[in-house]
């Protein structure tokens, strides 16, 4: 019998190896449910409030509810309903599937849209049209003419400000952390679960997507669109994301807290920066309850990245 | 949940001592929504437009506890209420920080600096968040979908509703005014009309309903121009006079910077009077097309003299101007409003 404060138990059935996506996926779980082993040799633990399985070890019978990582090359998951969970980048990749991705997130980033960029360059005294293209030779810019050599490092900053990117590879996962709208290539596209047009603009052939970017600047609400949507696409592949769409789509809610961390839960949840003015007014509003300022923020400290 | 009837809490912010289209709009809502068989409630919380300050009320609606079925958030910061069935129906976001600080607006503190570029872009991500939790996002007219589209990359349906006394106004002879109905504030240029009137031959006047912020600078500025015969400034305007005005008017001019919606289109409309606006009218051009249903002028003083002498000197262009808009609000029903905002949706 599970008391109302024991965190609800996710059983996990896989096969001889555990991938290391679903491992980090896994880790970050624990944090609303706790991860309990299970295998087919042995009788089912008891008290289990959902079950995970890899698709290699997918019985016919699978106890309810479930969810299931997609292993590349196992058997086909198709069940109606099912939660089905996998790597990005992996061919057998469908819509609607949890996708986790290993990437590192750019720490800095932040969302910019192209109103905010557009504003940014302005007070920066940039160009009005700025498109940057990176590839492993460096990275160039441009407002629409010859392109000039960018400095070193400043990679992250074209990604926040430029009205449009065309970069390759992991760089694409990088420029879309800042809701860069961007243009790649069909490869880096499939590897990083990326649907053409909806996440980002695709073409084959560089000159295409230089001119593919140069139209993408000139149209904000396109630009706005695709760069919301693959922000959006590339925040919830986070593994601590995905755990956490997986824990509530399999009901894994956690014992009800009724406390003032809710407020600083809030904003983690909309995305507020440590250092931002709306946690530091936040904190006074509650410092004065009792309770309150012993949740996480505590008197000494100066800004949430303090806290333990 | 009993039955097909829902709970449905209504969402809308205000701020304390304003009341203007936003709050009979939601207070419409919920008659509509009563009237239909559901029961409905509606929450208000304080709003502050400031920054530095207008975080506050987007994190107060985070942390409210709503039991109900369904909840339908209006306008910002309301939209940030949390709950798994949100259905959004955008009246306006926080226009400062985006139209207003886009166009220069002297109404918006936002500015070329880091402090405001920061936290526009915050408010921009929080919008993007909050918002991206709704079923379905409907706006109340075509300009509130493009905003939505141009600074948050988001989706949206117009959704559109009759305006307040919509079942009572009714069309009748034109008299030698023209009408203005509105909040007195500075995004809505009730100055256009005064001057206009120094370039308007008599008999026409011009009545000017509604009370707000520059009502005491309207009547100096009247005095000054002399014009205190032909303006007049009554202030608010009981609902039974306010249908009489509209039904005896030669046309209404309704000249607004970008708005949202705008009651006084529709009411116009609905009392068979053409709409005299300006090509930067916003939400009104969704309604208001040039030659057609109104008049549609460059938003000076002299175009919209131009265009109240065009009226008064052609009584049946403006006959047949205010029954072509009557015939366009036909369609609009509040019963077709709430079907659209209550029907199920597949869960996210």
């Amino acid at each position: 019998m599970t008391s109302s404060t024991t965190p609800p138990r996710l059983a996990v059935h896989v096969g001889t190896e555990v991938p290391a996506s679903l491992a980090t996926v896994l880790s970050a779980v624990s944090a609303w449910a706790d991860v309990v082993a299970a295998s087919v040799q042995e009788p089912l633990p008891e008290g289990m409030r959902a079950h995970l399985y890899t698709s290699d070890v997918l019985p016919r019978r699978p106890v309810a509810p479930y969810a299931v990582w997609r292993v590349p090359g196992g058997k086909p998951v198709d069940t109606p309903g099912v939660v089905v969970l996998g790597e990005a980048g992996t061919p057998e990749t469908a819509p609607g599937e949890l996708t986790v991705s290993l990437l590192p997130w750019p720490e800095r980033s932040r969302l910019l849209l192209p109103f905010t960029r557009s504003r940014y360059r302005l007070l920066r005294d940039l160009p009005e049209t700025l498109v940057a293209v990176a590839t492993p030779g460096g990275v160039t810019w441009s407002s629409g003419g010859t392109p000039r050599q960018a400095p070193e490092g400043t990679w992250p900053t074209l990604a926040a400000l430029a009205n449009a990117v065309v970069a390759r590879g992991d760089l694409v996962w990088d420029a879309l952390a800042w809701g860069a709208p961007t243009v790649t290539e069909p490869e880096t596209a499939q590897r990083l679960s990326l649907t053409p047009d909806e996440h980002v603009v695709v073409a084959d052939d560089p000159t295409e997507r230089r001119s593919l970017s140069l139209a993408l600047a000139s149209d904000e609400c396109r630009a706005a669109g695709l760069g919301r949507r693959g922000w959006s696409a590339t925040r919830v592949r986070r593994p601590e994301r995905v755990a956490q769409e997986l824990c509530r789509r399999l009901g894994l809610t956690p014992p009800e807290v009724h406390g003032p961390s809710g407020l600083r839960d809030a904003l983690d949840a909309l995305g507020a920066p440590h250092d931002s003015l709306i946690r530091r007014r936040a904190r006074e509003a509650v410092a004065p309850l009792p309770g309150a300022v012993t949740s996480g923020w505590r008197p000494h400290q100066r800004s949430d990245s303090d806290r333990p | 949940m009993r039955g097909k009837d829902l709970d449905i809490v209504v969402c809308g912010a205000q701020k304390p001592f304003v009341r203007g289209g936003a709050e009979q709009h939601q207070e419409n809502l919920v008659q509509a929504l009563v009237a239909a068989g559901h029961a409905a409630d509606l929450v208000r919380l304080p709003v502050a437009w400031e920054k530095g300050r207008l975080f506050d009320s987007p994190l107060a609606w985070r942390m409210l506890p709503l039991d109900a079925d369904l909840v339908i958030a209006t306008n910002f910061p309301s939209y940030f209420v949390r709950h798994p069935n949100k259905i959004v129906w955008l009246l306006h976001q926080h226009r400062g920080a985006y139209d207003g600080f886009a166009g220069g607006a002297s109404w918006s503190d936002f500015a070329l600096d880091d402090v405001s570029l920061e936290e526009q872009r915050l408010v921009t991500e929080w919008d993007v968040v909050a918002l991206g939790e709704a079923r379905h996002i409907f706006s109340n007219s075509g300009v509130v979908s493009e905003r939505l589209a141009r600074f948050n990359g988001l989706p949206s349906t117009p959704l559109a509703h009759p305006p307040p006394l919509y079942d009572r106004l009714h069309p009748g002879p034109s008299g030698d005014y023209v009408l203005s109905v509105q909040r007195q504030e500075a995004n809505k240029r009730p100055h256009l009309l005064v001057e206009a009137m120094k370039d308007t031959p008599s008999p026409i006047t011009a009545v000017m309903a509604g009370r707000g912020e520059l009502l005491d600078d309207l009547r100096a500025l009247t005095a000054r121009l002399r014009l205190t015969d032909r303006v007049l400034l009554p202030g608010f305007v009981p609902d039974d006079e306010l249908v009489r005005l509209y039904a005896g008017a030669l046309a209404v001019v309704y000249v607004p910077e970008d708005e949202d919606y705008g009651y006084a289109t529709l009411q116009a409309f609905y009392a068979g009077k053409p709409v005299i606006c300006a090509a930067d009218s916003g939400g009104v051009l969704d309604w208001v097309e040039d030659g057609v249903t109104g008049l549609v002028t460059d938003g000076t003083p002299g175009g919209v003299a131009a265009a109240v002498r065009r009226l008064a000197d052609d009584r049946k262009l403006a006959q047949r101007l205010g029954e072509a808009g009557h015939q366009r609000v036909q369609s609009l029903s509040w019963d077709a409003v709430v079907e659209r905002l209550t029907e199920q949706r597949p869960a996210l």
